[in-house]
């Protein structure tokens, strides 16, 4: 009797073994859409929540991420009240499972971008940073999704400029401290003790990612974002699989891992054109037709109490706006990125984006008056005019008796000549400050706002504009 | 900070774009200017792996960007 029931706890206990292998041995596969860089566009959510929600049907293990820069680059949700919130509605209603922090989540404060991680549905999450002096929450520096008995381990991180901070307007992260991300995300290698595959989910530049993935072969996937890379054949760098989708969710990435029991046995990458998803979800495109349709675009922002009636007066208008915006010694603006030729009377948000539709950022630097003269020299029309407008002084021309150049000189609002002792601030469209050719030292930096956005900021502040027209430059024939 | 297009080194802008630095390749080393931005966004721009990469994707110092420069 004994003999027998012994028997049968073995035969069971054996009988156990082999369904508890069975199980372990079971293969998952999970499925990772990514996004990154997606910069407040809306009009491919319908596409993506086509293709997510086909592929949920499927498989069991589906989820959606972004590597970051969620907004900035349309002024739909970039200006809409409150900022970025159409932005988040639709990452809530595709199904997002996390976001990383970019640099430009931080465009529109901290106090705005504290408002829509709390609208989100999904963690927004960075590990190299501390909040503690700043407004924002410390988000937390990673988290881990589950597909049934896998644990997926997201690790945020974000780039640094040479100034230490991410490349964003220095006031819009106030109080915050942050590290230096390659060597942070060295801090984290106890995630693969919590977690059956650990994912960078990283915006600091397909660069960094292969330096991470060189430095840490942990991690298994390292999804990107911030230099807009697209990987179309995704590789392995030191056996980590690095992807990037581009930008403007022009491409959707899609990562595979299959498990068998908890360890990771396969993983693949793979980009889908967003222009090759053959359906598209209806309620979702209902939705994005209702925030392109909102009038806020429309908005009347301010009124220009006397017409602007040309371009040099345009000028005039805006470079006086950049240059109070930084409180710079002077501000330039091209001609050629000036796009009307008049404006009057009440002003929205869309007639400064017809105005300034090129989206540059207004750059900062510290010239000399000698560069500051090279500035002007160099960029003069085939007439020897100015090609540029200028606020805080006037420019004079100086051609000799053949019309060749022959100096110019530059005077302060005291119309005093400009000092070779010192160095002044200025202000200028990215574009100046790339496609001018004029020798510097100080190549400048970004100011992390564009210029349209300046220039709406300072008319709703204002709201009656009055400007007063004078000739800031002459040609002198000597 | 410095970036290389078709090996060539520029001195850019801290926060400069890809777009930034094909306005200056353009412009200020083969002198051809580009009468258009849209232009510039539809060129086929490569990094230094191979992959594309966008005209409005962030540069980092010494990055490497390759673009057909026969505009």
């Amino acid at each position: 009797m004994n003999v027998n029931i012994y028997r049968k706890i073995i035969l069971l206990l054996i009988a156990g073994i082999f369904i508890f292998s069975a199980c372990e041995e079971q293969e998952t596969r999970v499925i990772i859409f990514h996004t990154n860089d997606s910069h407040s566009q809306l009009d491919n959510y319908p596409a993506l929540a086509w293709l997510v929600n086909n592929e949920r049907e499927r498989e069991e293990h589906v989820f959606l991420v972004s590597a970051g820069d969620i907004f900035s680059g349309n002024p739909v949700v970039d200006f809409y009240e409150p900022r970025g919130y159409p932005k988040i509605d639709l990452m809530n209603r595709v199904g997002y499972n996390v976001n990383t922090i970019g640099n430009h989540e931080f465009d529109y404060g901290l106090e705005v971008l504290a408002d829509r991680m709390q609208q989100a549905d999904f963690p927004f999450i960075l590990a190299n940073l501390n909040t503690a002096g700043s407004v924002l929450a410390q988000p937390d520096a990673y988290t881990i999704l589950r597909a049934g008995r896998q644990r997926i381990a997201f690790l945020g991180l974000v780039q640094l400029n040479n100034q230490g901070i991410p490349s964003a307007h220095p006031d819009n992260m106030a109080g915050i401290e942050f590290f230096p991300p390659v060597e942070t995300a060295g801090e984290y290698e106890f995630l693969t003790a919590k977690a059956d595959a650990v994912i960078g989910l990283t915006h600091h530049g397909f660069v960094s990612d292969t330096v991470m993935a060189a430095r840490y072969p942990w991690f298994d996937v390292i999804i990107g974002g911030h230099s807009h890379t697209l990987t179309l054949e995704p590789e392995e760098y030191n056996g980590v699989l690095v992807t990037q989708a581009g930008s403007n969710m022009h491409y959707i990435g899609k990562v595979t891992l299959v498990f068998r029991g908890r360890r990771l046995e396969e993983k693949s990458a793979e980009m889908i054109r967003t222009s090759d998803i053959q359906g598209s979800d209806n309620e979702i495109a209902a939705l994005v037709d209702y925030y392109n349709e909102n009038p806020v675009l429309n908005r009347i922002i301010g009124r220009l109490v006397r017409p602007l009636r040309n371009k040099d007066e345009i000028g005039i208008f805006v470079t006086d706006t950049y240059r109070e915006y930084g409180d710079f010694d002077f501000a330039f603006h091209n001609y050629g990125g000036i796009r009307v030729n008049s404006m009057e009377g009440d002003i929205s948000v869309s007639d400064i984006f017809r105005m300034d539709p090129f989206g540059n950022e207004l750059v900062s630097m510290n010239l000399s008056y000698r560069e500051l003269k090279r500035l002007i020299g160099n960029s003069l029309s085939s007439r020897n005019t100015p090609s540029v407008q200028i606020s805080g002084g006037t420019i004079e021309v100086h051609l000799n008796e053949d019309s060749n150049l022959n100096d110019v000189k530059i005077f302060d609002l005291a119309s005093q000549e400009l000092s070779d002792d010192r160095k002044y601030s200025v202000a200028m469209p990215s574009y100046m400050a790339s496609a001018f050719d004029f020798e510097r030292e100080d190549q400048g930096t970004g100011m992390g706002v564009i210029t349209a956005e300046v220039v709406i900021d300072h008319i709703e502040k204002v709201g009656d504009i009055e400007v007063t027209y004078n000739t800031r430059s002459r040609i002198v024939r000597n | 900070m410095k970036v290389f297009v078709n090996d060539t080194c520029l001195e850019l802008f801290e926060g400069a774009t890809v777009k930034d630095a094909l306005n200056k390749y353009f412009t200020a080393v083969l002198k051809k200017e580009i009468k258009t931005s849209g232009r510039i966004a539809g060129l086929i721009v490569s990094d230094n792996h191979g992959n594309r990469v966008m005209t409005d994707g962030s540069l980092s110092a010494d990055d490497h960007i390759y673009v057909d420069a026969g505009i």
